[in-house]
């Protein structure tokens, strides 16, 4: 088919083709969440995806799992206890009442973010996805752990805002933190990820990335001069982007950036937020993104080999959100999807081609080469200052191929991470999964400086030639 | 005096001008008959403003093109304040006409003028005045101060924060749309990033209150209209000041502003303050006159000459996550995160074996349907495909939730309720400001607003996709569902293009029982 060679998309097979081990959060209840006539925002279209994942049979090469529903208390470790209060008890009826006026204004709910009919089941279901992710992921069971559900990138600590209430992101990433040194927070969302900038805008052991447009357009912040504070100064990575950009121009500014990131920053973990609203069409956005160039970037991240946490996010044409979330599902067990969409109980949504990916439009791509290189550089140079792998000593040799011996020494002081070892891994890892360099999980962080900088070169290696032949 | 003028009524004008007006006049400063410079200048922005709104309203007689500045015939501009201000003072038009002399002697200008000077008030102040006049005096009788200067603050502050409250947004969008734009279209007014240029003025426009922005616009747009009739008066003249270089720079960061714009999708409506941005505000136009007053819009922001400072994020403890210091302990998590697992499933012997390649396939080429992706053709595939899926799955089927998908679900209604619920849409569409979801318990008092939602995006979106997807393919629409419905009849027209699968329906529908 024309999959592997067309537009600007890296091919779906190569050495990179190896089988990850890939677990999905589902709550089958989520479609029917419903902010209210006329809002953009409609859960419907992760049941969609859903729907189109399993009628593709790509559950065969993963476990689907619904989610814990976070309880008031979990969603706490982040958020203020007022705001949670206020959220879990608030309704479509109480809301009118003058005692909640100054709550809605003071929270930044009502407008964006309408109460509606169990929003707080909607955030629990949310928020319970990507922790689970993250717990999945902590514990070794999983290479890539996917939460649709989640991704609300918007929300702050007591307020709510674009249409996300609660920061199922800055939770998971939390929870990473319980067993990854460092966390990489990568944003293609078209609206900047200010969320989760500003949760970890003063920490070193949560770098955030975000690509968005940016420039009178929601929600204002992101600008390349906004790096961090503190100790998080050069860990917070702005990319500002114009309308209309197209896959190879994207490509052309995630890649070089990301790979550097991966390179200086080495994280343990990867949190990427698949926000769909910068593919071509969407209702809210203005980027000229297909369904391939989008999913390159986790393509390209997944290549890496870290562990690697994939949300959803903004996504306003919901036929196109769906068919993303479905091909990135693919992408993340390993499959080139037919174009042709098998039959499913949403079909007529994506009428009347019903094909899984969509064609970019001939809008204009404002982001002039020019720019893209100016913008670029300085990105580079941003990470140019940072120090290699904070708080740890950068090791520039590639160890060996083998999962390196555990440290005796090291190993008292730092305990396993997982909780149990072995049958599980052992089991579900394929034959043919054998990754070239066992890439030891959490389960020996003390050898994690080596893994990633192997890991990180190896994954150059996969992309480069592909990027050098294009550009 | 004009606020004691007859109460003429304005449709424009409603009770909560009066709160506005009661709250905005205990601000007033009480000054002599003869006001100050300062004053002066203060009024001079506030008829800027109500000029402006004036105009963007197309109160005057439904003309939207402000005149940007009156000149005579040898050039000489008229400060339309100061005539406004001058002839007010006297009583207005009414009591002025007849007596012009007097007019021209206080501005300072030839008498041989008046009949210029005349025309020019009546056709650009004229229904200024009478507007500001019926506005004010229907909300605030009798609050005549006696003091000229006072009263007219009191009256441009009562209008503009009326119409303020009304119109938020609008007026600043038409105001920049004025300035040498003719498209008609909501647009993003942004260059975008480019890069930092105008990044860093937008940083600006968000710092800059709404009224400032629209005086320095207004006052760019006379200094443009000065300089060219008389550039080289304008322009190259010796006594340059900083405001007339800030004014120069002004207008030539806006024309490469306005150069660089292009239409985008109305629906990318942006207003810029970080707290107060609406991520898709069209959709809440009406909202309430106290919360609009105070939300400053972007879409009139202009770029400036000045020094630029972006918005900081925010630090501190109200904002940022606690993020414990990596110690190189690990923490264990709880198991419950793992949550329930549907797939696989555990007993694997339930579950038919399928062929490993049917992983990411697609449908067949063809089918040997009597008419091909005709509606009964597709319906048919479907209910094929979900009983494949329902062996394959097993309990799995149940548990993901595939039971409460698709049209299937339109089962548990009745033909009745099918086509009430289509009632319930047309007769209540959103171009009457209605929302079918508000009366949907009274069309439906047995049904939970849960069923009523799984019914509207499992079935009736469906359908409407299905038509359009046969009979307007290139308008399609899955997503906005604000927009009427249009052409559909009874049944989306299925009359006319189904082959009738509601028999594959029903026989599925008794392996469809829930568990």
């Amino acid at each position: 088919m024309e999959d592997s060679t067309s537009g600007a998309s890296l091919p779906s097979v190569g050495s990179d083709a190896k089988k990850r081990r890939v677990t999905y959060f589902y709550e089958p209840t989520i479609g029917n969440y419903y902010y209210g006539q006329g809002h953009p925002m409609k859960p419907h279209r992760i049941r969609m995806a859903h729907n189109l994942i399993v009628h593709y049979s790509l559950h065969r090469r993963m476990e689907i799992n619904r989610p814990f529903a976070a309880a008031r208390d979990d969603v706490r470790k982040f958020h203020s206890d007022d705001y949670i209060d206020f959220l879990s008890s608030v309704s479509p009826e109480s809301v009118s009442d003058p005692v909640n006026g100054r709550h809605l204004k003071r929270f930044n709910v009502g407008e964006d973010c309408p109460v509606f009919d169990g929003l707080f089941g909607f955030c629990q279901a949310s928020a319970g996805g990507s922790i689970g992710a993250a717990v999945k992921l902590n514990r070794g069971e999983a290479d890539i752990a996917i939460n649709w559900a989640g991704g609300l990138h918007h929300a702050k600590k007591s307020e709510a805002s674009g249409f996300c209430y609660v920061n199922d992101i800055v939770l998971g990433i939390l929870e990473l933190l319980k067993v990854h040194r460092r966390v990489l927070y990568v944003d293609i969302d078209v609206h900047h990820g200010d969320g989760v900038e500003e949760a970890f805008y003063t920490t070193d052991r949560v770098m955030t990335v975000s690509f968005h447009k940016y420039g009178d357009f929601f929600p204002g912040t992101g600008h390349i001069k906004d790096v961090g504070a503190g100790q998080g100064k050069n860990y917070a990575l702005n990319i500002p982007l114009n309308d209309g950009i197209d896959d190879d121009s994207f490509r052309r500014m995630f890649q070089p950036v990301m790979q550097k990131v991966m390179e200086v920053y080495q994280p343990d973990a990867v949190v990427l937020q698949c926000g769909a609203d910068s593919l071509t069409g969407d209702r809210l956005g203005c980027f000229n993104l297909s369904v391939k160039g989008h999913a390159d970037c986790l393509r390209f991240l997944r290549s890496f080999n870290v562990p690697l946490m994939v949300l959803g996010g903004g996504g306003y044409t919901i036929r196109n959100v769906a068919r993303c979330w479905c091909y990135e599902t693919a992408v993340a067990v390993g499959v080139e999807p037919d174009n042709k969409l098998p039959y499913n109980e949403y079909y007529e949504y994506f009428g009347p081609d019903y094909t899984l990916h969509v064609e970019p439009t001939n809008i204009e791509n404002l982001n002039s080469p020019k720019d893209m290189e100016n913008i670029r550089n300085m990105l580079l140079e941003q990470l140019s200052r940072l120090p290699n792998a904070p708080s740890v000593p950068f090791q520039t040799t590639p160890s060996v191929t083998e999962a390196p011996e555990e440290d005796e020494e090291e190993m008292d002081q730092r305990p396993r991470p997982r909780i149990w070892n072995g049958e599980e891994y052992e089991d579900s890892d394929h034959e043919d999964d054998h990754k070239p360099q066992a890439r030891s999980f959490n389960t020996d962080d003390e050898s994690v400086q080596n893994g990633e900088a192997r890991d990180v070169a190896d994954g150059m290696e996969d992309e480069k030639p592909e990027v050098d032949s294009r550009s | 005096m004009f606020a004691s003028g007859p109460c003429l009524g304005s449709a424009e004008v409603n009770h909560k001008q009066k709160t506005i007006t009661k709250h905005v006049a205990n601000d007033i400063v009480v000054t002599g008959n003869n006001p100050n410079d300062d004053d002066v200048v203060k009024l001079r922005k506030l008829f800027d403003e109500a000029f402006s709104v004036f105009y963007d309203l197309g109160y005057n007689n439904g003309e939207s093109i402000k005149p940007v500045q009156g000149l005579l015939g040898d050039g000489q501009p008229i400060d339309l304040f100061k005539l406004f201000y001058v002839v007010g003072n006297r009583g207005g038009f009414d009591l002025v006409n007849g007596w012009w002399q007097f007019v021209m002697e206080e501005l300072r200008m030839d008498p041989k003028y008046s009949g210029c000077i005349k025309l020019v008030y009546f056709k650009y102040l004229y229904n200024l005045e009478k507007w500001l006049t019926q506005s004010y005096s229907y909300c605030e009788q009798g609050s005549d101060s006696g003091n000229f200067s006072v009263d007219l603050e009191t009256k441009f502050r009562s209008v503009l924060a009326y119409e303020d409250g009304k119109k938020n947004g609008r007026v600043a969008s038409l105001e920049l749309k004025k300035s040498g734009e003719d498209d008609d279209d909501d647009e993003d007014v942004s260059g975008g990033y480019k890069s930092y240029v105008d990044g860093d003025a937008y940083y600006l426009a968000q710092k800059e209150s709404r009224k400032r922005k629209r005086v320095s616009l207004s006052e760019m747009l006379s200094w443009m209209a000065r300089a060219a009739a008389c550039p080289d008066a304008v322009i190259s003249k010796s006594n340059h000041t900083v405001k007339d270089n800030d004014l120069k720079a002004m207008a030539i960061k806006a024309r490469d502003f306005l150069l660089r714009r292009k239409p985008v999708d109305s629906n990318v409506v942006q207003n810029c303050s970080k707290n107060q941005q609406k991520m898709h505000p069209s959709m809440y136009d009406d909202i309430k006159v106290d919360q609009a007053v105070e939300k400053p819009r972007c879409r009139g922001r202009q770029p400036t000459s000045k020094a630029i400072v972006p918005i900081p994020v925010r630090v501190g403890a109200r904002f940022q996550a606690k993020v414990p210091k990596w110690t190189g302990e690990v923490y264990e998590s709880d198991s419950k995160w793992l949550g329930t697992t549907i797939w696989p499933v555990e007993d694997a012997n339930s579950v038919t074996e399928v062929q490993k390649n049917l992983v990411g396939k697609g449908r067949p080429d063809s089918c040997s349907c009597l008419v091909p992706n005709s509606v009964g053709c597709v319906r048919f595939h479907i209910a094929e495909r979900r009983m494949e899926l329902k062996r394959e799955l097993g309990p799995a089927f149940f548990k993901g939730g595939f039971n409460h998908m698709g049209e299937e679900l339109s089962l548990s209604w009745t033909a009745e309720e099918e086509q009430r619920f289509m009632d319930m849409v047309r007769d209540n569409p959103p171009s009457q400001d209605k929302c079918f979801w508000d009366y949907a318990h009274r069309y439906f008092p047995q049904k939970t607003k849960q069923e009523m939602v799984s019914y509207y995006f499992n079935v009736f979106q469906v359908r409407r996709r299905s038509y359009q997807n046969r009979v307007t393919p290139k308008e399609i629409d899955s997503d906005d569902d604000e927009n009427p419905f249009g052409s559909f009849t009874d049944g989306f027209g299925y009359d006319a293009i189904d082959v009738g699968a509601r028999d594959v329906c029903l026989v599925n529908r008794v392996r469809n029982e829930y568990p």
